[in-house]
């Protein structure tokens, strides 16, 4: 572990950008360009969530955030919102500029100028930018020096905290990838526990807010296998299982994501506001739930949990959404989803997996929908699931509307039905002509003589092929390029091979 | 030297009544006379013997004859294949009447002799247009010397190739059949003695080896590639998709030292091709074959992966273009018949995934589902199901409405089997499977045997070589038979 300083500084980094890569992080290409890559590519879908007015008061929201993650937020919000884009970017601009970092306030005045170029905080404050381009070289030059000055000296502490100034300066200015890097380089001179555990917490956020969600696995299990006292670690547990579960939601383990937050301490209070707050667990927590666990596990682990009952509370909606689901009433708890979308859309995290969660969360209510079905109307399905539109209602009668079943066909909500069964989610077919949905009858017997015998066939085969090839090597028949005796090859260099694959294959013309 | 052929007839009397002669002394007796046959002083044997002698009854004086009598034909005519060989030659009919007549067992001495007919009638019959004449003999011959040993030669390749030229597909069939239910272990045979074709059992190989090696020709890969890939064809032919493929899959993984065959590469082309026929989809691979010439398939046969890919994500419009695109290659590889097919196949697969989702449609919703297809009109539907319905390949029922003619309806019920009906074809086909699992276990028992790694042999090695664990008192049974199948599994792993 006799590393050089600058061996030590190289080497972790160097393992970040080669995971992020491999685990499918995709926000780590943006690093370089700035901080929080994430937030550029749901731009696109700005128009299609926009409809709805979020339902949270925007200063409100914010105050419960502090450090750079205030900022994200504004940002993504402004940027994505049309009801608080002006109002959030102003608000970004003016945390921007309370900052040291410069590029943020030059994309926040951008996305401004986009919005309402009229506004006069729209334009670039070039003198402030100059000034504090110029104030954070300094600061990044003084420290550097001092750091190397401690460097010299040998002082093993002098040196950790050099370091952490360092650190602590790239992140506030932006540059995450020094600051991990800065951070990183601390860890050979960390002398206490606490050293090492205030170290790792840096490295953690700063790998948040890169969106390097290895570096944040990996980190959380470094920290977890620290010895420390027990009142530490109740301090440290929320924060950890917080942000291991923000890893997993991104990797789309929800169900990991979902355990870890469900087993979060109520005591994380505000204490974690640099990343998220109690409201945010409970949300993440119960999306991710909803998303993958079935009934009785939701009632048995979620409701039924004391301590995360603690973030529930912050938000009723979330809980009551997890009850209706539980008594089987999906409509209403797709409903209140359906409401709260457009504030979960404006999410810095949450955002990327609104729509696979819910998706998620539709898909297994039509399945418990159907469990104690045998055959369903469609008719009293779509009513269920999807409202807004008419799927040959008229057409139970066998009246007039049934010569018409293309409306069925084409509807939206029976092609989402057709999509399940074709990827195998339902077990169930749809039956035009009486409009319901049957479910498929097993007759377990057959089956399994089915699949007995389509096995046995398998087995024979491959077993067959094996026995020849045994057989075939046995007698040295392998195909090789160049062992045949020469008189072989004369004799049968006629064409022999390609002249009657020729005229055999011709048969089939 | 009319004695001479008195002799010789008294001898082959002789052989008459098997039944009272022991194994030992017939063998004698068959093998004096293939002797004196093979001496070239009988070159006396007239041609009035063949209408004389019975082939039956004198098998083997009669096959010597038939082949004098073509070898003189041969000098007369100073021709391979003079006209009195030809079908409806002077020689033809003797030749066939001997090749549905003869015996198999007196053959069995005279194999080179025999297989030389053979080889003589498929030369002939290979160019004539009434090779569908030479077809039906052969196969009977075939068969009838194969009865108890199916030993492979490159006779076989021949004879297949000779029904794909002829268009008589059915008569390949009791040989290939045969060949798929017992497994020929006896490919070792050319290996051991240095020969190509051996008609004896095992049990007396060593008695029949008397013929001089190199006179016949060795068995190469090509020959084994050659016949399963013919016969793959047959059963393309015959549209028997599964066998076709498993007979593909059979070339396709033929093990490769550091080539890979063309007749291989042809092979996989038209795998994946009756893999989209046969299933709808490209159909995985054998595990057996190895990654590298995997890798070999997949850059050779590109057009054919593409157009499996377009074919398999129902891409209607893709599968046109890639079957236009590749006119050519599939032409150059003689499969434009088999990429036909596949658009045929393209409407089932559609029709049968429909089936899958909805228990009961309107011929009119297919068509509005199939509308890029050739699948239009519900008239057009309606006659496709028609045909999948009649074929068995579904099990639905169409319903014509009185009232409005324009669309039928059509209801897939769970099943439209009576239950003792499905039930029976579950017991036929667990017969049938029990049948060949045990003639497979019967074969690779054998093949343990003969690779020295059957049961006893590994007890005795442990025995021997003083294996540490189970030497000593008390060996426990359990023990050694896990050694055994540790050793079992070996053999039957990835050799490549």
């Amino acid at each position: 572990m006799d590393y050089l300083p600058t061996d030590g500084h190289i080497e972790p980094s160097a393992a970040y950008m080669g995971q992020g890569p491999g685990g499918g992080n995709i926000d780590l290409d943006s690093i370089n360009g700035g901080p929080l890559g994430l937030n550029i590519r749901v731009e696109g879908m700005m128009h299609t969530f926009s409809v709805n007015p979020p339902k949270f008061e925007l200063e409100s929201y914010i105050a419960n955030y502090t450090g750079r993650t205030r900022y994200n937020r504004l940002y993504v919000i402004g940027t994505c919102s049309t009801y608080l884009a002006v109002e959030a970017l102003k608000a970004a601009i003016a945390e921007a500029k309370s900052g040291k970092d410069v590029t943020r306030y030059e994309r926040a005045a951008r996305a401004l100028a986009e919005v309402a170029p009229n506004d006069p905080e729209a334009t670039l404050d070039t003198h402030w930018v100059d000034h504090m381009q110029k104030v954070v070289k300094a600061e990044t030059d003084r420290l550097e020096h001092e750091l190397k000055g401690y460097k010299n000296n040998l002082i093993k502490e002098s040196i950790r905290m050099g370091n952490e100034d360092l650190g602590q300066h790239y992140y506030l200015i932006g540059d995450l990838t020094s600051a991990s890097k800065a951070y990183s380089r601390m860890r050979d001179y960390c002398t206490t526990p606490t050293h090492i555990v205030s170290m790792l917490f840096k490295i953690i956020t700063v790998a948040i807010e890169r969106g390097d969600w290895l570096s944040v696995q990996s980190n959380v299990h470094r920290l977890r296998n620290l010895q420390s006292k027990q009142d530490e670690q109740s301090k440290v547990q929320p924060k950890l299982s917080t942000a291991l579960g923000l890893s997993q939601l991104h990797s789309g383990a929800y169900l990991d994501a979902a355990n870890s937050f469900l087993s979060t301490d109520p005591g994380l209070g505000d204490s974690y506001t640099e990343v998220l707050t109690s409201n945010d667990v409970a949300v993440y927590g119960g999306l991710c739930a909803l998303a993958s666990m079935d009934r009785h596990e939701l009632q048995r682990r979620v409701l039924d949990n004391n301590s995360f009952r603690n973030f529930l509370e912050l938000e009723p909606q979330i809980r009551r959404a997890i009850a209706f689901f539980c008594n089987s009433k999906f409509r209403s708890c797709l409903e209140i989803l359906e409401a709260y979308k457009a504030d979960y859309l404006l999410d810095i995290h949450l955002q990327r997996h609104v729509h696979t969660l819910f998706t998620r969360i539709r898909t297994k209510s039509i399945q418990q929908y159907l469990i104690p079905f045998n055959r369903v109307t469609l008719d009293s399905m779509s009513k269920m699931f999807a409202p807004g539109t008419l799927t040959g209602a008229d057409s139970r009668g066998g009246g007039q509307q049934q010569s018409d079943p293309d409306t069925d066909l084409t509807s939206p909500f029976v092609q989402e039905l057709v999509a399940l069964i074709q990827d195998g989610t339902l077990d169930a077919r749809i039956d035009l002509e009486m409009k319901v949905l049957v479910a498929n009858q097993v007759d377990l017997r057959t089956e399994l003589q089915e699949t007995v015998l389509d096995d046995l066939e398998d087995y024979l085969r491959e077993a067959h092929i094996r026995l020849l090839r045994t057989n075939i090597i046995r007698a040295g028949l392998e195909v090789r390029a160049d062992d045949k005796p020469r008189e072989m090859r004369g004799k049968r260099s006629d064409g022999f091979g390609s002249a009657t694959l020729s005229r055999g294959a011709g048969l089939f013309q | 030297m009319a004695e001479s052929v008195e002799h010789i007839i008294s001898l082959s009397s002789h052989l008459r009544s098997q039944g009272l002669l022991s194994e030992n002394d017939y063998q004698c007796r068959v093998q004096e006379l293939v002797a004196i046959l093979r001496r070239p002083s009988h070159s006396l044997l007239s041609e009035s013997v063949l209408t004389d002698l019975s082939p039956h009854e004198h098998t083997l004086p009669y096959l010597f004859v038939l082949l004098y009598q073509i070898d003189l034909a041969r000098s007369r005519a100073r021709s391979a294949l003079p006209d009195d060989i030809k079908p409806g030659g002077r020689l033809w009919f003797p030749a066939v009447q001997f090749l549905g007549d003869f015996k198999g067992p007196q053959v069995r001495f005279a194999g080179h002799e025999w297989r030389q007919l053979v080889n003589i009638i498929l030369d002939a019959a290979e160019g004539d247009p009434k090779a569908v004449l030479a077809v039906r003999v052969l196969s009977d011959a075939i068969m009838r010397l194969d009865q108890n040993v199916c030993h492979f030669s490159s006779l076989h390749a021949r004879f297949l190739r000779l029904c794909l030229l002829s268009q008589s597909y059915s008569y390949a069939l009791p040989v290939l059949d045969r060949h798929t239910s017992s497994i020929h272990t006896s490919l070792e045979q050319p290996a051991r003695g240095g020969n190509g074709y051996l008609l004896a059992s095992n049990s007396d190989a060593n008695d029949c080896i008397a013929e001089a090696p190199g006179i016949s020709p060795r068995l190469t890969h090509k020959d084994v590639a050659q016949y399963y890939l013919y016969g793959a064809m047959i059963y393309m032919a015959l549209k028997e998709w599964d066998k076709a493929l498993h007979w593909l899959s059979v070339v396709i993984s033929l093990p490769v030292v550091n080539s890979v065959s063309k007749v291989m590469i042809e092979a996989f082309k038209k795998w994946v091709l009756v893999g989209l026929l046969r299933h709808g989809k490209l159909v995985t691979a054998p595990k057996i074959i190895s990654s590298h010439v995997m890798k070999i398939y997949q850059a050779v046969a590109r057009p054919y992966l593409s157009l499996a890919d377009a074919f398999e994500k129902s891409d209607e419009q893709r599968l046109r273009t890639e079957a236009d695109l590749g006119k050519s290659v599939w032409c150059a590889d003689l499969n434009s018949g088999l990429v036909r097919q596949l658009f045929q196949a393209y409407d089932m697969f559609l029709v049968l995934k429909l089936c899958r989702v909805f228990s009961a449609l309107t011929t009119k919703d297919i068509a509005g589902r199939a509308a890029s297809s050739g699948l239009d009109s519900p008239a057009k539907i309606e006659k496709l199901i028609a045909f999948l319905v009649m074929s068995g390949v579904l099990e639905a029922r169409l319903l014509q409405r009185p009232c409005d003619r324009s669309f039928s309806m059509l209801r897939l019920p769970k099943s439209t089997q009576p239950y003792y009906c499905s039930r029976s074809r579950i017991r036929v086909g667990l017969v049938t499977k029990s049948h060949a699992l045990k003639v497979l276990t019967y074969h690779s028992q054998e093949c343990n045997n003969e690779l020295k790694i059957g049961r006893e042999n590994i007890d005795l090695l442990v025995r021997c070589q003083g294996w540490s664990g189970v030497t000593g008192k008390g060996s426990s049974k359990g023990s050694i038979d896990h050694a055994a199948f540790g050793v079992d599994e070996d053999i039957m792993g990835d050799l490549s």
